[in-house]
């Protein structure tokens, strides 16, 4: 749910929000590690430049500036890592529903029965389990 | 002769003790059936084959046959958990396909076009009751009266013109020619009128897709195998007796036909439920047959026949699988039935295996129609050339998009399916029928 | 147990893949190529209207060579996938979808019919499509959509070709045959292989199908599915060289896409999309060199090209499996140390793909490029040549420079794996065909050895534009110490952006046709057809039905208005008429 904001940032958070941003996006335009330290020890001095900025509309008017910056310069290619939401790996195995296996048909059942004797052992304990922690379910339709 | 084959094997049912003996009967009765009517295929000397006067059949009706006595038997098996199992009134529901069928084998075996009008007509009323009577919603009863309103309505003037015919002619027998040239647009529009709506082409299609969204899987799967072909075997016969091929008016109903294939090619992505997708999809391969009918040659003829048979038995089989997901998601919406792939893997390659077919992948039968239908309407005009390769392009498009939102992804957490073992044996048969296909599109060509 | 039978299916599979390409070396090369013939059998199915429909079979040098080498891929990528895909739920159904790729590939291959070339052509598309939404993250579904529809456009002409050929009675190809459209109808197949190929307007899928699992990216999007095109025009080129306009089409549109391609390839940074555009710009390469009138080169390039693509995409293979699926070349680095067998193997298949001298490379790429000096062609398109040509040097080094010797993101996130043998086996077959290749099949094929002659000057300008773009790019990597301010301006947006092509052909067109459709829903079948139809008749026929419930409804007044009604009607029937 990131892309619905759902509270007003105050001016501070948007300062900061803009930093980590500029931080990140250093690692997409910089393949040395040297280089994205060099440059974000460069981009810390320009925020600090105006750290104490007593005037809140020259304040406004520098974040406005430095998020139109931070648009126009964006890199083409985002950097992301590979299992992180966005990344060229993520999502490629959706986790299989459990219940799945209790559609098999006996046939299928029959040829792992080590592994099914003991998935009906604990199901037999987490139903047992369950009652003794929330009383008998009174819906009794369960896969 | 055949017909009292069929008579017999349903009366010899009747006699049957109990619900199931009536239903598997019937099923092994629809097998035998399903036999003899390939028998017929190689008894046929020549062109026709006859018996008596009053029914006369060649490839057209044989092919045809066929295809109504499989796809109501597959039907009826598709339809086990629905009828049988939920004891759905068994026996209506058993006695109103077969009405269907006997109605469907008399339609395309019949010789003279009077006849042929009265059980065109006659073959609505069982589809009508299985649509209204196992359809899930009471929206059905909306759907009826679309489905009544429009065939019947578009299809008086073919009575008026059959009787107009029969008076000045003497006889309405389809093998013979009837030459007229006065009103010859009229007369062309009112011969094709009843078809273009049965077939359906767009603008006179809007009953299709509800009565597809309405119908149990029994009535789509009759309804998009079977009865969208009457139009087509009703064109063809209409118009080889009546030879009309009124130059402007042809043009006319040609380009509404490829134009409004094209559109209701592109209707399909505004779709959210999977019956009424493939309900579109066969509207475009529809505008094909017809372009290939009024092409007037000889490859768009086969074509046409060629397009019948493979768009019969694989939208019938886009339509089992429909209900197949509908009842292991209990939805049939685009936006919610995802991971097919995961869930239920037998399904999902049924899936792509029908939806290569759907659209034409090489050795289906599918293709070698649409070639033929090519060529044909291609030979009508070289400016269509366009508009059918637009519509290639949209029918890998959409079945793609069918099976790829289906399919893929992760599926909702929320779905409980289950599965049991006879689904696993009608898709074994289902997928057997996709697999013979192309072998039969083989055979079927070398026999024509 | 079961595990263990699981993993028997990829070995099996590549021992057989092997065999078989063993099979037609030892067989197919030395009897077709000892005695110069070629063979060709055929099946008619049936014969309508005067035109055989047929299945053809024909062995001849290319297609045999062309086979082995598909073969030899594949067996490397299946026992490469042994690796890669080792926890793979579905082993069963990748492996089948790669076998059922490898089999419509030699169908493509040994029928040079119209007709049932179909049966190939589709049934690439189909599976390719299959591969590559194999993983079920929604980047692979949108990257396979579009594979599956520009592959679909692809169908789509080569069906009307069919249809147009008709008119010549003939479907069979490479019988120099013309007849009416010729024009037409060389226009269309050229078109059509474009798209397979990804040339200029139906470039985007190609580094799109870069969502594919590795070994699938290796087999089908480097050295088959999109040769597949190249090929063709190849089969086809008796009959295209009767109009040269077309032919001059696509020689313009490959220069294009070498130009294209390479730039874009400079201003990647996934790894396996570098490798992607490389493979484009060699396919320009292939397509030019048809264009201008050489397509024995051009095969030859084809096969040498095949060799060492796909080992440049296992090691990228290899090197994603063992980092943890990361290809981002700004996460990769410090390789050389990290896993030397890959990366010295990357290294040895990117001096082959620049045409270092002796290696496979430098032998097609040399005879294409002294071919292009002694044809035809312009001046402008050999200045965009060499600098194809001269980046591809750039982009090479670079998927060096970036990935393998440059620095690594931190050790702290990344975690490496060593290669395991199957990787190892695979990776050394290829090599040896990498460097082997070229030499063995001009050694073998006597129509591909040197044939132009191009003065002193023309070699110099090729080993000055190799000598240039290495260069150019070492000079490049070492400025890029001095730390510059980069700031990405349009250009680079547009360079980056494929020439804006991903947006054309992806977001835009699917977002205009989308649109289309559901306002066609909306506004015909919603609107006007219920309007005109159904639900028009009803609400006439409902007010019909209340008018004539109105007259029937017993009261007097009705009664006398309607009777006053008729009289006048009557009366004024009665003046008019007499």
């Amino acid at each position: 749910m990131s892309y619905l904001q759902t509270k007003v940032l105050s001016h501070a958070q948007r300062v900061r929000k803009l930093y980590k941003d500029a931080l990140r996006e250093m690692y997409a335009h910089y393949y040395e590690r040297a280089h994205v330290r060099f440059w974000c020890v460069m981009l810390r001095a320009k925020f600090d430049e105006h750290k104490n900025e007593p005037d809140m509309r020259k304040a406004k008017q520098l974040l406005l500036e430095g998020e139109k910056k931070l648009q126009e310069n964006r890199h083409p290619f985002p950097f992301k890592f590979p299992h992180s939401p966005g990344g060229v790996a993520y999502g490629r195995h959706p986790p299989t529903p459990d219940w799945i296996l209790d559609t098999w048909h006996p046939l299928e059942k029959a040829q792992y029965p080590e592994y099914f004797a003991r998935r009906d052992v604990r199901k037999r304990e987490f139903i047992e389990r369950w009652e003794k922690k929330y009383g008998k379910s009174e819906d009794s339709h369960h896969h | 002769m055949f017909s009292l084959g069929v008579i017999s094997v349903m009366l010899a049912l009747l006699s049957g003790l109990g619900q199931s003996v009536f239903w598997w009967g019937v099923l092994w009765g629809y097998v035998l059936m399903y036999l003899i009517s390939l028998v017929l295929w190689y008894s046929s000397v020549g062109l026709a084959g006859c018996w008596g006067n009053f029914m006369i059949v060649d490839n057209f009706s044989f092919s045809l046959m066929s295809l109504t006595i499989l796809v109501s038997g597959l039907s009826m098996l598709a339809s086990v958990r629905d009828v049988w199992k939920m004891e759905n009134k068994t026996i209506e529901f058993v006695f109103s396909v077969l009405i269907l069928t006997v109605i469907l084998v008399y339609c395309f075996s019949v010789s003279s076009l009077l006849n042929f009008y009265i059980m065109f007509e006659f073959s609505l009323i069982p589809i009508l009751l299985i649509i209204l009577g196992w359809g899930y919603q009471p929206e059905r009863l909306q759907a009826g009266k679309y489905m009544l309103l429009y065939t019947v309505s578009a299809s008086l003037p073919l009575l008026i013109l059959i009787s107009m015919v029969l008076v000045s002619g003497g006889s309405v027998f389809w093998g013979w020619k009837f030459l007229s040239s006065e009103w010859g647009w009229l007369m062309t529009i009112c011969a094709s009128l009843a078809f273009l709506v049965k077939l359906p082409i767009y603008g006179f299609h809007l009953w299709l897709p509800k009565a597809h969204v309405e119908a149990p899987v029994a009535g789509s799967m009759i309804l998009a195998g079977i009865l969208l072909k009457l139009g087509g075997y009703g064109l063809v016969r209409v118009f080889y007796t009546l030879s009309l091929f009124s130059s402007l008016t042809v043009s006319g109903i040609f380009c509404l036909g490829l134009g409004g294939g094209i559109v209701a090619s592109m209707v399909c992505f505004a779709q959210n439920d999977v019956k009424a997708l493939v309900a579109y999809s066969s509207v475009g391969h529809m505008s094909l047959v017809l372009g290939g009918i009024y092409s007037n040659t000889e490859w768009g003829w086969l074509g046409c026949l060629l397009m019948m048979v493979a768009h019969g038995l694989c939208s019938s089989g886009m339509f089992f699988l429909a209900s197949e997901t509908y009842k292991f998601y209990s939805t049939r919406s685009l936006y919610l039935v995802k991971g097919g792939l995961v869930l239920i893997p037998g399904v999902a390659l049924c899936w792509f295996l029908v939806c290569a077919i759907n659209m034409a992948a090489p050795p289906s039968l599918n293709l070698w129609g649409e070639l033929m239908l090519g060529i044909s309407v291609l030979s009508y005009s070289t400016v269509f050339a366009l508009l059918t390769g637009i519509m290639t392009f949209l029918s890998g498009l959409y079945s793609w998009y069918l099976y790829s939102v289906t399919q893929h992804g992760q599926c909702p957490l929320w779905v409980r399916g289950v599965v049991v073992m006879e689904e696993y044996t009608l898709y074994l048969i289902s997928f057997l029928l996709v697999f013979l296909l192309g072998v039969a599109g083989l055979v079927m060509m070398s026999l024509l | 147990m079961s595990l263990n039978k699981k993993l028997m299916i990829p070995i099996l599979c590549a021992v057989f893949l092997y065999c078989v390409a063993m099979f037609l070396w030892v067989f197919g090369v030395y009897m077709v190529g000892s005695t110069e013939q070629s063979y060709m059998v055929e099946w008619q199915f049936f014969s309508l209207c005067s035109s055989v429909w047929s299945l053809p079979i024909i062995v001849d040098y290319i297609s045999v060579i062309f086979s082995c080498f598909v073969c030899l891929i594949s067996g490397s990528v299946s026992l490469f996938s042994m690796s890669y895909m080792e926890g793979e739920v579905y082993m069963k159904r990748f492996m089948m979808l790669i076998m059922a790729f490898v089999g419509s590939m030699n169908l493509l291959i040994f029928v040079p019919s119209m007709i049932t070339i179909l049966l190939g052509w589709d049934g690439l598309g189909i599976v390719s499509f299959a591969l590559v939404i194999y993983y079920q993250n929604k980047k692979s579904l949108a990257a396979g959509m579009l594979t599956v529809l520009v592959n679909r456009v692809g169908d789509a002409l080569l069906i009307l070709v069919i249809c147009f050929l008709v008119n010549w009675g003939e479907w069979r190809i490479g019988y120099g045959m013309t007849g009416s459209y010729s024009m037409l109808v060389c226009f269309l197949v050229v078109v059509g292989a474009m798209t397979k190929s990804a040339q200029i307007p139906f470039s985007a899928w190609l580094p799109a199908a870069m969502a594919a699992p590795t070994p699938v990216s290796a087999l089908v999007h480097s050295s088959t599915l999109v040769t597949a095109g190249v090929y063709l025009v190849i089969r086809f080129y008796s009959t295209l060289i009767e109009s040269q306009e077309v032919l001059w089409f696509l020689s313009k549109m490959g220069v294009l896409t070498l130009l294209m391609a390479g730039l874009s390839a400079c201003y990647e940074v996934d790894l396996k999309k570098i490798i992607a555009l490389s493979t484009l710009s060699q396919l320009g390469l292939m397509m030019f060199t048809v264009g201008i009138g050489f397509p024995l080169v051009a095969v030859f390039h084809l096969l040498t090209h095949a060799l060492f693509k796909a080992l440049l995409f296992l090691c990228a293979g290899s090197i994603i499996h063992s980092t943890m699926d990361s290809q981002d070349g700004r996460i990769l680095g410090s390789l050389n140390y990290l896993l030397p067998f890959s990366s010295s193997c990357l290294v040895l298949s990117s001096v082959a793909l620049c045409g270092m001298p002796f290696l496979s490379g430098f032998y097609s790429k040399d005879l294409i490029l002294e071919g292009a000096f002694s044809g035809f062609s312009g001046v402008l398109e050999i200045v965009i040549m060499l600098m194809g040509a001269g980046l591809s040097l750039i982009y090479s080094l670079r998927i060096l420079l970036v990935g393998v010797f440059g620095q690594s993101y931190g050790g702290g996130l990344s975690m490496y794996e060593t290669e395991s043998g199957y990787v190892v086996c695979s990776i050394c077959v290829l090599s040896i065909g990498a460097i082997m290749g070229g030499w063995l099949l001009q050694s073998v094929w006597v129509e591909v050895n040197g044939f132009s002659l191009v003065g002193v000057f023309g070699k110099l300008v090729i080993s000055v534009v190799t000598f240039v773009g290495l260069f150019y790019s070492f000079v490049n990597f070492f400025l890029s110490k001095i730390l510059s301010k980069k700031n990405p301006s349009g250009v680079s947006w547009f360079l980056s952006g494929m020439w804006f092509m991903n947006l054309a052909s992806g977001s835009f067109l699917a977002g205009v046709g989308l649109k289309l459709g559901k306002t066609m829903h909306l506004c015909l079948d919603l609107g006007w057809m219920e309007v005109l139809g159904g639900q028009g008749v009803f609400s006439v026929l409902g007010s019909g039905v209340s008018l004539s419930y109105l007259t029937q409804k017993g009261s007097l007044l009705v009664y006398i208005r309607m009777f006053m009604v008729m009289l006048i009607f009557l009366m004024v029937c009665i003046n008019v008429f007499y």
